[in-house]
């Protein structure tokens, strides 16, 4: 199999950082630490359909990150782009919203189970925000309690103390729990009692670096007496696992009920929308907040969302991103076998993560992460990864080919070709 | 916001200390380094001692105190740092006599350590002051680092998130530190340490250099693959935003 060079992306890239900062910044750049060592990454697409990319050097992958979330049904997908066009004719970003809004409200409400209403922003860090506002304007309290290694965007209150930017006062207000600990959030509920205004929280814990968790058994039951018992807002963040699980929410797929849902991700198959939907008794809290933006109801989005969610309830995707992941994952598993390697899997199968047992300093795994990118399997190294719908047997075939011949190769090499051009 | 202590403890223990390399790139330190042995211990209230040897064939830095020549006391930690920035002067307490060392040797010596961590555009020019400068500069940025990550408040906030264990800085056919991390305090050690669990690895000594005197943007050097990183990453990721705060220390 031959392994991709990408001297295009490395042109693109020199140009890029002459004019903004970093030249890729954010998550999708080469410094967050996903993408070791570098050389065996591209750096920037020029087009994509289905469960692929391809890079400005023409390198095609099976794309496992799916844009990091948005792409739940396969990119271009067709009854989402028709939508999409469709509205195109009839205009996107106008003086008023369009019914297209009014649908979208009552399709979400229709659909997630918790909500009682729904509202629309454009990224998951909207959401995450207009939920603790929310939850600090129904309250009237100030501190909110955060899971410890917990992702909820990157406004200063979501980042820690001594990151650049960030002052002591942005995250005053911010408690930590670590996430599974019951007693743990119970003791600091009794701490700060009458102090705490919301809960945040993701369905189940997926940071970076390290194994996944899932809720330990019972423990969204309990929290969420407790929350109901203290009067403290439950919000599930499920901007990355939202409809990945299950359509109806991942507080459903867990089998508890949120105050407030945040959306983003798979919500419109890649078009740039996101939702928080919420119970009735917060819906005035929620009106008396100011907090709005230049696109938020422009209505392509809109539409896209529509088709997206209609589509996702038609051919239950989250089943089928469930059970593909479950094959794709059992089959890397073998691979790793075969050749005397543990490759561990955590998380839920839909957006799994990956690593290595007797790989403290993850030298082995980025390896053979790297391997698999040079022959066209796009994996990142340290964060979940993800399954659409439209990831075919053929591409987990292929996948599983290119994790052997991986496996392989770093037998044959070792974690050195980690190292590889440097 | 500059934290006093912390930046005396940077100026005594990762400044000063860089005099140890001068004589490796240096014609006059090597003089003044072949000359009469004397050592200066340096005392600075709220902030601790240090030594150094001078003479002999070389440079020796030794932390903490012991037996000196000459004997220079810092009432605090704002006190050195007017001597390091050129507004104040210290109070010899023994070696009265050798006030001509201190005017003459060793205001030599530290005027060359600076005229190497102070580049100018003209002297990097030429490629051997382009190393020494970046040679001397890597070993103060990272002896610093340890120092902030240890005192400085927001320092010690990223040093506490990091894992036991060290990250080896190293250049391509050049230098290499580590920074070893140990229940949360920092300590820089010359060469590659054993507890190394992640690396930095700089494609070139020049590349470090243009780094550390900021004509490299990291992030760019990261993509362009100038720095590689590899191994357990969140220490690297809890070290960069330590080594964020070097400047705001060294500039």
């Amino acid at each position: 199999m031959n392994t991709y060079t990408y001297p295009k992306s490395r042109e693109l890239f020199m140009r890029a950082a002459k004019v903004i900062p970093g030249g890729v910044y954010g998550h999708l750049g080469p410094a967050e630490g996903c993408f070791m060592p570098i050389d065996a990454y591209p750096l920037f697409s020029s087009r994509a359909e289905g469960s692929y990319f391809w890079d400005v050097d023409g390198n095609r992958f099976i794309d496992y990150m799916c844009a990091y979330g948005p792409n739940i049904l396969g990119y271009n997908d067709p009854d989402v782009d028709a939508a999409v066009k469709a509205q195109m004719k009839d205009g996107n970003c106008v003086s008023f919203p369009t019914a297209k809004m009014v649908e979208l409200g009552e399709l979400m409400v229709d659909t997630v189970d918790m909500a009682d209403w729904a509202f629309f922003a454009k990224n998951g860090g909207d959401t995450t925000m207009f939920a603790i506002m929310i939850a600090r304007a129904a309250t009237g309290r100030s501190k909110i309690v955060l899971t410890r290694g917990g992702y909820h965007g990157v406004a200063p209150w979501t980042q820690k103390a001594g990151h650049p930017g960030v002052t002591a006062e942005d995250i005053a207000n911010n408690l930590y729990v670590e996430f599974g600990d019951y007693e743990g959030l119970e003791r600091l509920f009794a701490e700060n009692r009458g102090k705490i205004a919301c809960y945040m929280a993701t369905p189940y814990h997926h940071p970076v670096f390290e194994p996944n968790r899932l809720p330990p058994d019972g423990y969204w039951k309990k929290v969420r007496e407790l929350c109901t018992r203290e009067g403290v807002v439950l919000a599930i963040d499920d901007v990355r696992c939202g409809f990945r699980l299950d359509v109806r929410g991942s507080d459903a797929h867990y089998g508890f009920e949120a105050d407030i849902e945040c959306f983003c991700k798979a919500l419109a198959n890649g078009w740039n929308i996101s939702s928080v939907c919420g119970k009735e008794w917060l819906k005035e809290a929620a009106g008396s907040v100011m907090y709005t933006g230049s696109y938020w109801l422009s209505a392509v989005p809109i539409a896209a969302a529509i088709a997206c969610i209609t589509k996702m309830r038609k051919i239950d995707s989250a089943k089928v991103c469930t059970e593909k992941g479950k094959k794709l994952t059992s089959g890397l598993v073998e691979a790793g076998k075969k050749h005397g390697y543990e490759l561990r899997i955590s998380g839920e199968p839909a957006m799994w993560f990956m690593d290595m047992a007797n790989d403290p300093n993850f030298d082995l795994h980025q390896a053979w992460v790297s391997e698999c990118v040079r022959r066209g399997v796009f994996f990142t190294n340290h964060h979940n990864q993800f399954i659409n719908a439209a990831l075919s047997d053929e591409d987990i075939a292929f996948t599983l080919e290119v994790a052997d011949e991986a496996f392989a190769a770093v037998s044959k090499d070792g974690p050195a070709s980690a190292r590889k051009g440097r | 916001m500059v934290d006093q202590v912390t930046l005396a403890r940077v100026n005594l223990f990762a400044v000063l200390r860089t005099l140890e390399g001068l004589p490796g790139h240096d014609e006059e330190t090597r003089k003044i380094a072949n000359g009469k042995r004397e050592v200066i211990q340096f005392t600075v209230g709220g902030v601790g001692k240090a030594r150094l040897a001078v003479g002999n064939g070389g440079i020796e830095f030794m932390p903490g105190g012991g037996g000196a020549t000459i004997n220079l006391w810092f009432p605090n930690a704002a006190a050195l740092n007017a001597m390091f920035a050129g507004t104040g002067n210290p109070i010899p307490i023994k070696g009265l006599t050798k006030i001509a060392y201190l005017k003459g040797p060793f205001t030599t010596l530290t005027d060359r350590l600076t005229h190497y961590l102070r580049a100018k555009p003209e002297l990097l020019k030429d490629a051997a002051y382009r190393r020494a400068n970046a040679e001397l500069s890597l070993y103060t940025a990272f002896y610093a680092l340890s120092e902030i990550a240890n005192n400085d408040p927001d320092g010690k906030v990223n040093a506490a998130r990091m894992a036991d264990g060290g990250i080896l800085i190293s250049t391509s056919g050049g230098p290499a530190v580590s920074v070893v991390a140990t229940g949360g305090k920092l300590e820089t050690k010359k060469g590659r340490a054993p507890e190394n669990r992640a690396r930095m690895v700089f494609a070139s000594l020049d590349d470090a250099g243009a780094l550390i005197r900021g004509e490299l943007s990291a992030y760019m050097a990261i993509g362009t693959g100038q720095v590689a990183l590899g191994g357990y990453t969140p220490i690297i990721d809890h070290m960069n935003k330590i080594l964020g705060l070097v400047p705001r220390y060294l500039s």
